[in-house]
């Protein structure tokens, strides 16, 4: 299996060499101006150009046929689940009100870990506390799941794979807009905004490999 | 730890959260209306536009914060969507509208009027359908949107951030300043200079292109884009720093870098904008199918996204407007040709509305002006050389185009702060209409205070345009370059995907000077991820960068408000 996967590896370099090597004879071929009386006029280099054109389509074939970490294994989408089961444990978490237990728990400022300790936040003080809590999720977790949706669109498809990002990028939004509710200061708003979000994170499934998207 | 139940039930009665409200939308308009006659008489005289969301987001702050004490950041950013959807008309009309006027025709303002409103409408509708791919799939960057997000967020960034926004933002619009107000005020010493060239004191040859772009907004949005600008750059070293130099050396070429850049580089990087974008959109059809059926089965009214009915029936109702325009503005022009040249128009407002605003969401940077170029080109041979249905048409797509570049950058400043895309694309088409008889109107007073193509009003974008409208009618059109640049750019994307042969025709279609700095800012933020982390980018870097692309826009808008002031005060005694 190493070997199949090292040809490809082959296969893949040799074709962005083409792609390179096409790109600039094609170009040359395209761009070459000869003298007309005393102005220069566009005259292509019919044969340069073809030839360029020519490189492009075949690296285009070699390229699509042995895409970047094509054959790899599951671990993308292990990857993943293992972000998604975090974000869905942070997120009901945050509506049960239990402060977030994620990797980035060192940069909690000692004010939030008192605040909630105390176990009584006022309205302010619940949203100043929610703010605070949605910050790594947002700067953090889901940037880390975004990154893996390479992976994920290449081993399940775009459309497959698509829907399942799509719905990825939906709690982001709905996190968001409870960041925003908590930093205005608009407590009903941030938690509709997190039922919602929670509500999709529990529809969200991930695609099997190769099958269809998740409830169709 | 208690739930939290207890507090809600006691909120559940509060006032509802402030999103789209009168105060909000007021502003935008005011805002809108008063940027799109500033920067339509500054396009005019210095050849281009500058955003306007920022400053809508800054005036927001300071308005509905500020004063009424109330606003909060969705309805910032539906006041900002608002003031931008009014005031990015202007480009659209400023490049082409003008064009009539230079050549001395009669200029129909209704029919102008009309095919700019109806363009704004189809700019925004036709580009829904994209917003999953670009914002949600591809995740493009959009620099001015992710910098809008910034200021919007700013309240609960926290001190250090806010601090970082506004260093750039003082950085930015000190730079800006220092350069552009001795053009305004010549008596001024210009102790900063405009571009660098490097190739000069390196030796280099003149074509061999080497100067930099004193620009803190190109650099910022480099540093935004990250890695994946860097295809831009590349591009870039491969058309300037390879591919010139190797055709001045075969003597395919005159030793002229403007003559390599207007008869070499931009017609084959409009080319290639079109070829890459063409294959990119035939790549998504499964998507974009997928997109379109999801609009369908949600089109009840709940849902995130204005339905399908309004994209299908935004193509019937502009097609049907066109088709009438068309007629009255050729005077006699057949019902069959008028239908084509309509049915080509619209193809052409929803292909060049994607193309500008995936351009817009990887590099800030839109072609506009290349195609408009393309616009007026294709209605002048498909109307029989008919100048005013063409520039009515290219001045509907040019609207078209900042409409769809616009509605993606603030629906990704909205995607930021968590507003519903649904209520920005409906703030957006409720207003877009407004910015065109505006534009319109304030054209119209500069021409006839101070006449079109003067010193004091050069209108250097239609020049170009009517330059370029003069050689088509003599059969000079670059259309060999168009399809060749057409076939590369399409095998790139066919390759690669993820907009390849955009990038590289972009690359090839803006002047280098640009490129660099904006390269720089794509190289730093490499850098930065590697060497100081990625919570340093996210923390220092990216208010940094956003303050750098705010205080540039910020610059832009006092200088043509400055400029808007002197040419009033040229007229009135």
């Amino acid at each position: 299996m190493k070997g199949v996967g090292e040809r490809a590896i082959l296969w893949r370099r040799l074709g962005l060499g083409l792609l390179g090597a096409g790109l600039v004879l094609g170009l040359l071929g395209a761009a070459r101006l000869e003298v007309s009386g005393t102005l220069w006029r566009a005259r292509p280099a019919w044969p340069l150009f073809s030839l360029g054109v020519g490189l492009l389509a075949l690296a285009a074939v070699l390229v699509r046929r042995h895409p970047a970490g094509g054959g790899g294994d599951g671990d993308g989408t292990d990857q993943v689940a293992a972000i998604l089961r975090e974000l869905r444990a942070a997120v009901a978490a945050l509506r049960q009100g239990h402060p977030l237990q994620l990797e980035t728990e060192g940069r909690r400022p000692a004010a939030l870990q008192a605040l909630a300790e105390a176990e009584a936040p006022q309205e302010a003080a619940y949203l100043l506390w929610l703010k605070l809590q949605l910050d790594p999720l947002l700067d953090d977790l889901l940037p880390r799941l975004f990154d893996a949706r390479s992976a994920l669109l290449r081993q399940h498809g775009v459309v497959t794979g698509g829907v399942f990002v799509s719905g990825l990028a939906r709690v982001e939004r709905l996190l968001a807009r409870a960041w925003s509710a908590a930093v205005d200061g608009h407590a009903p708003a941030a938690r509709a905004a997190l039922a919602e979000a929670a509500q999709e994170l529990e529809g969200l499934a991930l695609p099997e490999a190769g099958g269809r998207p998740p409830g169709t | 730890m208690r739930s939290y139940d207890t507090v809600r039930t006691r909120l559940v009665a509060a006032r509802p959260y402030r999103e789209v409200t009168p105060a909000g939308m007021t502003l935008g308009i005011l805002t809108g209306i008063v940027l799109t006659v500033s920067f339509t008489y500054t396009g005019l005289v210095i050849g281009f536009v500058v955003p306007a969301s920022a400053v809508a987001a800054i005036l927001g702050w300071g308005l509905l914060r500020g004063v009424l004490r109330r606003g909060t950041i969705i309805e910032n950013n539906i006041n900002q969507t608002v003031a931008a959807a009014i005031s990015c008309s202007c480009g659209g009309v400023i490049f082409t509208v003008p064009v009539l006027m230079l050549l001395g025709q009669p200029v129909p303002y209704g029919v102008l009027s009309g095919a700019t409103i109806v363009g704004a409408a189809l700019g925004v509708l036709f580009i829904l359908p994209l917003r999953r791919q670009m914002i949600e799939l591809d995740r493009l960057r959009f620099p001015t949107g992710t910098a809008v997000a910034q200021i919007l967020r700013s309240p609960g960034a926290g001190l250090r951030k806010s601090a970082l926004l506004g260093a750039g933002v003082i950085a930015s619009a000190a730079l800006s300043s220092l350069i552009g107000l001795p053009r305004l005020w010549p008596a001024l010493p210009q102790l900063l200079p405009e571009t660098v060239d490097l190739g000069r004191l390196l030796g280099l040859p003149g074509y061999m292109s080497h100067v930099w772009a004193l620009s803190a907004l190109s650099l910022g949005a480099g540093f935004l884009s990250g890695r994946a600008g860097l295809v831009v750059l590349l591009g870039g070293v491969l058309a300037n720093w390879l591919l010139s130099p190797v055709l001045v050396h075969l003597r395919w070429a005159p030793p002229d870098g403007t003559v390599l850049f207007r008869e070499i580089n931009r017609p084959l990087g409009i080319g290639m904008l079109l070829g890459g974008a063409l294959v990119g959109v035939a790549m998504a059809v499964p998507l974009l199918r997928g997109a379109l059926a999801g609009l369908g089965r949600r089109g009840g009214g709940t849902s995130d996204e204005l339905g399908l009915r309004s994209f299908v029936g935004a193509g019937l109702v502009g097609l049907l407007a066109l088709w009438g325009l068309a007629q009255v503005g050729s005077a006699g022009l057949p019902p069959g040709q008028a239908a084509l040249v309509a049915l080509v128009g619209v193809v052409y407002i929803a292909l060049s509305g994607i193309i500008i605003a995936q351009c817009t969401g990887l590099t800030d940077w839109s072609p506009m002006s290349g195609m408009a170029l393309i616009a007026v080109s294709l209605i002048m041979l498909l109307s029989g050389h008919h100048v005013a249905v063409s520039v009515a048409c290219g001045a509907a797509c040019c609207v078209a185009m900042g409409q769809a570049a616009d509605m993606m950058t603030d629906l990704k400043t909205g995607h930021l702060v968590g507003t519903r895309p649904r209520l920005q694309q409906l703030a957006q088409l409720s207003v877009a209409w407004m910015g065109p008889p505006v534009a319109l109107g304030t054209l119209h007073l500069v021409a006839r205070a101070y006449g079109l193509g003067t010193d004091r009003v050069p209108a250097p974008q239609a020049q170009a345009l009517q330059a370029a409208m003069l050689g088509l009618l003599g059969g000079q059109a670059p259309v060999d370059r168009y399809l060749a640049g057409a076939l590369l750019g399409g095998l790139l994307t066919a390759a690669l995907g993820g907009g390849l042969g955009v990038m590289v025709g972009l690359s090839m279609y803006i002047p280098f000077q640009y490129i660099l700095p904006y390269g720089l800012g794509c190289l730093l933020a490499m850098w930065a991820e590697r060497r100081l982390g990625g919570r340093w980018c996210q923390d220092t870097g990216l208010p940094l960068a956003a303050g750098l692309i705010v205080g540039d826009s910020l610059a832009g808008v006092t200088l043509a408000l400055l400029q808007v002031g002197r040419g009033l005060g040229a007229v009135v005694p």
